[in-house]
Formats: C-alpha cells, structure tokens, sequence
C-alpha cells in the first residue's frame, strides 16, 4: 500500500518546529519506509508544494517525479509538508485533481494533516510575526479585521474542499495537545505513521518548541518595529529590499530589545477583551462545524485569555524610547547604504527639512543623517 | 500707595498682558502706575513679569537674589513712592494653587502695602487642563498622557479656585478681584486688567500686541514634543526640566514646531465623557467660588461637548512620522550643544 501524506500546518501552529523534527528525524522516518524531500532546508520544502500548484496548477508531473522517487528508494510513503498547500487545499478544483491524479499515481491513501488552533491565540501570533518581520505597521484592530488574515484561520472555509473531496482524507491536530518536541510526533501520529521519535542529540530543545508555546515579543519591541516599518516606507518602501538587508534589520531590533530588555517579562497581547469576545463568537459556529467533521464533537479548543498588552511608543519607558528612536535611525541609516534590487540605490525622500502645512519640504539642501549615539 | 497684583492664573493670557504692559510703560507711568524691576524675569526682558517674587518660595532653585525678591520690591517701591504699583506673574497664584503659599503671599503683599488688590483671571477648567497640559508638554515637565494629567489636575484639586481661594474672600485691607476669561477675549486682556483692577489710562493710546506670544502645540506637534521630553530623559540621565538647556531649548523647539505647520490646529485632549465626568465633579466648588466672588453660581460654560482632537505618534502617516524624528534628532543635537554652552558659561 502506497501512503500520500500532506502535511498543510496550519497558521501560527508551528510547521517550521515539525519541519526540523521531521528533518533531524530523517533515518527513523526512512526505516518505517517514509520518503520525504531529500533537501533539508525550508526552501527546498516549499519549491515542490509550489511546483505542484503552479505547473498549470496540475500536481501531476511533481507528484509522479515525487512518487517514482518513493519507488526507487523502496519506500511506501511519501511525506510532503509545507503551509503553501494550505490555500491550494481551499479550492476545490485542486483537491479534485490532487485526488484523481494520486489515485491515477498509484497511492491508495491520501492523508491530509493539519494543525488547528484557536484563532484568538493564533492571530496574536500572526500579528507578531508580521511585524516583527517589518510586514506590517497596522494597528493589531485593523490587521485582525482584515478579511484576508481574518479567513486565513477560518478552518471550516479553508479545509471544506478538500474535506468534500472524495478520496482525501483529512486529520486534524488539536494545537494544544502538541507535546513540547516540535509538534512533529503528533503529526505523525495523525497521519497514521508507526513511528516513535527519538531526540537526537543535535536538536536544540529550544528550537524545536512550537511557536506560540515560545515567548512572544514584548509590546514594546512589537511597537519599535511597527514604527521601523513606517520609517522604512517613508524612506522609499522596503519591498524592493535585498530580504538579508531587512532580515539583519529585523535581528538589529530583536537583539537590540533582548540586550536592552524593553519588556521585561511582558509579552504582548493585542486582544482586548471585547474585541477577543467578538472575534470568539465570528468562528464559533465554523469552528464547531470544522470539528463536527473531523471529529466528530464539539469544537473544545480552549481559548486564552490575557490581559491587554499593547502600547503606544510613548508609554514606553524613556530609556526604551531613546534606544527605539535611535535604532530606528540606524537601522533605516545601515538599509539606505545597501543596493536595492532592481537598480533603485537610495529612497527619494531626503533627511533634512519638516514638511510645511503646503506640502513640500523646505530647502532639502544636503543630505542630514541623524547625530550618531552611542555604541550598540 | 495702591499695589495691584495681577497673579494670573496660568493660560489666561498673561503672557500677552506681560508684553503688553512693558510696551506701555510710558503711559502706565503718566497715569500713575509704576512697574517695579525687582523680581522680574531676566530672561524675558521685553515684558513684564515679576515671577521670582513667586520663585523666592516656591522655586529657590530658580531664583535668583541679584534679580532681587520681595525685599528689593519694598526698597524699590519706596524709593519711588508711586501711585499705584503693578506687579504681575502667574507665579504668583501657582502659590497658592499647587504650593499652599497663602500665607506668604499675603504677608509679603501687605508688607508692600496696605491697599492691595489682587486681580485673578478664571477660565473654566476644562480649557485650563487643556491649556496648562499642552504647555507642560511644550516645556518639557510633562511627557505622560493627557488623561492621566487630567485625573491628576483634578483630584490633587489643582484648579480647585474654591479650596485654593477661600482664604482670601474676606481679608482686611486686600480687595480680591475675580475676572472671567471670557472678558479678556471680548477685548484687549491689558484693557480688561486694568479695568478691572479700576486703573484709568486713555485705551486708545494702549499699544496692544499682534501675533502670538506664546505659541499653543497642535495634536501633532504634542506628539513630537513629548517624544522629545521622554528621549531626552532616555537618553541622558540626568536630564531635568528646569536646566538651562532645556530652558531654552522648549522656546527653539515650539518655534521648529510652529515653523513645521504643527501649530495650526488646536490640541484638545478631552473626549466627551471624560469633560463631561470631570465638569459634573469641579461643579460644587466652581459654585461655591462663584458665589463668594459674584454672588451667583459658576456661569462660564465648560466645552464638554468639544470633539477630541490629539494625535497619537504611532498612528501618523510614515511622512509625518519622518518629520517628527527629524525633530527630535534636530533638537537632541541641540539640546547637547546648549549643554555645553552652558558648562561653558
């Protein structure tokens, strides 16, 4: 019996913690007869859930590449893992085709695992990881109450195509009941894989934890970076940036925040009890119809509730607002001084002059940088 | 000899009456009204404003003996021998609002005189929270937000004209007089003054001042200065309001903002309900004062239905956000070359 497995995440529940585990557990996984990408990095992961979408969104010649490589390694399952598949599961065209052309392949099971979590958690999550990576500067209001991030967690929308497609079947994971290794056990579990995990020397418990089960930022790191991207776009936008330039950005004000501990213990929270009522009531009914379906109970994901912890810059602490205003300056300073990609050298906005009532700025004159403070 | 003291309140104009009086020097003199120079404040030489009086009590830091306090007032004063002597600062009333001076207040002023009026000028409390807010932001001393002034101003009974006067409404040989500040916008605030304080000088020879004196911040200028405040104290130490430095720097400042068109609106940190709470709790001793000094109950009518209109920094568009950290690098730089002006001095 031949096994496809696709394991879809999903958002904010740690697919890059199972992805390692899988990794690190490679030869446990083959010797149970498990075929997985032979490439270990995140990319790599990725490039077949892609290919098997965008090829005239047929899975076809990816599948059967993938399949006669699980032959030739006489292995009788093969494990494709990655969150792309997860907007691809939500069109009902594609689950067909995945369906009919597995089924034409050879395998005679097709398993589809996510993980599901609560979306009041979850989204704080999301919203976290977007600034942080200097995605986004909207208010934690108005990033939730977007339809497109507010769908993205709506379980009952996304998975319903492939849940009505005969041939799938599809297994959910309850977030909370992930152990602490990475998530990646239970995965397995789900899918209906005999194995048992051992921990290798080489992992990093730290690593491996799941998201969410981490330590989230702090509110006042989550402000500093939402105002680095607002300085950034004023400075000429940061999507054509070099994605190394912005990643050691993003580290800059990580390390700069952990070394100068803007939080303390604080962890930010962007929920405030009314909004987070609301939100709970928008996906109970989707919820329980998700769990219906594939549990066959009630959904019972507990939600969390924490005090409200997000802030303005200025109700940070003055030392913290001088450490944000000029990392700020540094960091926009450090981007500026790198190419951007497609010919675009530096931001047209200049340093110097305030912008008077009419619009345009006084004398620009010289470029001006901002007086340089202190060693990092 | 009759002493008039006008002791404010605070943002009820008395920058304007300041100026206004030292342009008209001249004429307060041909008509019997001496302006003493003891006590006025050295850095502002082109008005008239005696606040180290205030500063010898409440603020020793600040004052400053060689610019002379109440003894060189009485040695002046006596020197002269004039009709009526006019003395001015807000100082003056902070005394006795925020420092329980009462005491110290009357016994130097009768010690000047035994014909005193006090002139105070009322303004209702919601614009004077208001108005008293943005320029603690301006000056630095007050960087946290409105609200939380708001609730200090009113429980520390900070505007509290009844529990801060009451002493005063009947005491032998001083005449308390209470103007609204309404008066002083119907017309010329030095023309009101002198009326109520019953000084008869020709009112159209009074040289009256254009322009604004004192510079009010908008929504977004209360942002970036209170950015500045709270950097500048982030970012050194030992940084403190009342130093020379920052002295100056909130007049270079609050020009750089009026230069960046962040003056142009009216900051107003109240909401509604927050007006409205606080005008129903200042309402029994507003009524109370109102009493003592008209004879009828508090009248002047509190803006509770005022729309809100602030800023918040992190809510601004990208461009203006770049405006406001080119502000704050611009001034710190500034901040640290007075610094070392200073240290020279």
């Amino acid at each position: 019996m031949t096994c496809l497995v696709v394991h879809a995440g999903a958002r904010a529940t740690g697919w890059s913690a199972v992805q390692r585990r899988l990794v690190a557990a490679r030869t446990d996984l083959a010797a149970v007869g498990v075929q997985m990408e032979p490439d270990d990095v995140v990319a790599a992961w990725h490039r077949s859930a892609r290919a098997m979408q965008t090829t005239g969104d047929d899975p076809e010649p990816t599948l059967k590449r993938l399949m006669n490589e699980t032959n030739a390694a006489g292995r009788d399952t093969l494990l494709l893992s990655s969150p792309l598949f997860l907007s691809a599961l939500s069109s009902s065209s594609w689950t067909d085709r995945l369906a009919r052309v597995a089924g034409k392949l050879g395998f005679d099971r097709i398993v589809v695992v996510v993980v599901v979590r609560e979306q009041i958690g979850a989204l704080n999550q999301i919203y976290c990881e977007r600034v942080l990576a200097l995605e986004t500067a909207a208010p934690f209001s108005a990033f939730v109450g977007q339809a497109r991030i507010r769908d993205s967690v709506d379980y009952s929308a996304l998975l319903g195509p492939a849940l009505a497609t005969a041939g799938l079947e599809v297994v959910a994971v309850p977030w909370s009941q992930l152990d602490n290794d990475g998530g990646a056990q239970a995965v397995l579990d789900a899918a209906g894989i005999d194995v048992s995990l051992t921990v290798p020397p080489d992992v990093d418990s730290a690593e491996s934890q799941i998201p969410g089960q981490e330590r989230l930022p702090g509110p006042v790191h989550v402000a500093a970076s939402r105002l680095l991207v607002k300085r950034l776009t004023a400075r000429g936008g940061h999507a054509d940036l070099d994605p190394r330039t912005l990643a050691a950005a993003v580290a800059r004000v990580r390390r700069r925040a952990e070394q100068r501990d803007w939080d303390g213990d604080a962890t930010y929270w962007g929920w405030t009890p009314a909004l987070a009522e609301a939100a709970a009531e928008r996906y109970a009914a989707s919820n329980d119809a998700f769990a219906r379906a594939v549990w066959g109970s009630a959904w019972t994901e507990p939600v969390p509730t924490m005090p409200f912890r997000d802030l303005q810059l200025l109700d940070a602490e003055p030392k913290a607002i001088a450490d944000i205003v000029d990392i700020l300056g540094r960091v926009s300073a450090q981007v500026e001084r790198v190419p951007r990609r497609g010919g675009g050298a530096r931001p047209a906005v200049p340093w110097t002059g305030l912008t008077p009532p009419g619009g345009r700025r006084q004398s620009p004159g010289p470029r001006r940088r901002p007086p340089q403070v202190g060693a990092e | 000899m009759r002493l008039i003291a006008h002791i404010g309140a605070q943002k009820t104009a008395t920058t304007y009456i300041q100026h206004a009086l030292f342009q008209n020097t001249d004429l307060l003199a041909e008509h019997g009204v001496y302006l003493p120079t003891s006590g006025r404040l050295e850095l502002a030489p082109r008005s008239v404003c005696h606040h180290h009086l205030a500063w010898q009590y409440t603020d020793p830091e600040r004052f400053r003996p060689k610019v002379g306090g109440w003894d060189a007032l009485r040695e002046e004063v006596a020197g002269v021998d004039p009709e009526t002597v006019l003395i001015s600062s807000e100082g003056l009333g902070s005394m006795v609002y925020k420092h329980d001076k009462i005491g110290d207040l009357l016994r130097e002023l009768n010690s000047v005189s035994d014909d005193v009026v006090v002139v105070l000028v009322v303004r209702e409390q919601l614009a004077l929270i208001n108005s008293s807010y943005a320029q603690a932001v301006k000056m630095f001393s007050s960087v946290g937000r409105f609200e939380d002034y708001a609730a200090r101003a009113i429980d520390r009974k900070w505007f509290d004209f009844d529990a801060a006067f009451s002493s005063w409404y009947h005491v032998s040989g001083l005449r308390f007089v209470v103007v609204p500040f309404s008066e002083f916008r119907e017309t010329d605030p030095l023309v009101a003054l002198l009326a109520a304080a019953d000084v008869e000088v020709p009112v159209d020879r009074l040289t009256t001042i254009d322009g604004e004196l004192n510079t009010s911040l908008g929504p977004v200028g209360m942002e970036a200065a209170r950015l500045l405040g709270r950097y500048l104290r982030g970012k050194h130490s030992n940084f403190s309001r009342r130093e020379f430095a920052a002295r100056k720097l909130y007049r270079v400042a609050a020009g750089h903002a009026r230069d960046a068109g962040w003056c142009q609106d009216k900051f107003w940190g109240w909401t509604p309900e927050l007006a409205e709470e606080a005008a129903a709790r200042l309402k029994p001793a507003n009524d109370a004062f109102a009493q003592a000094v008209w004879a009828k109950d508090w009248d002047l009518p509190m803006p509770v239905d005022t729309p809100r209109c602030a800023e918040v920094l992190d809510d601004l568009d990208s461009a203006t956000l770049e405006d406001v950290y080119d502000f704050v690098f611009a001034m710190s730089a500034r901040f640290e070359r007075l610094r070392e002006r200073g240290e020279r001095e």
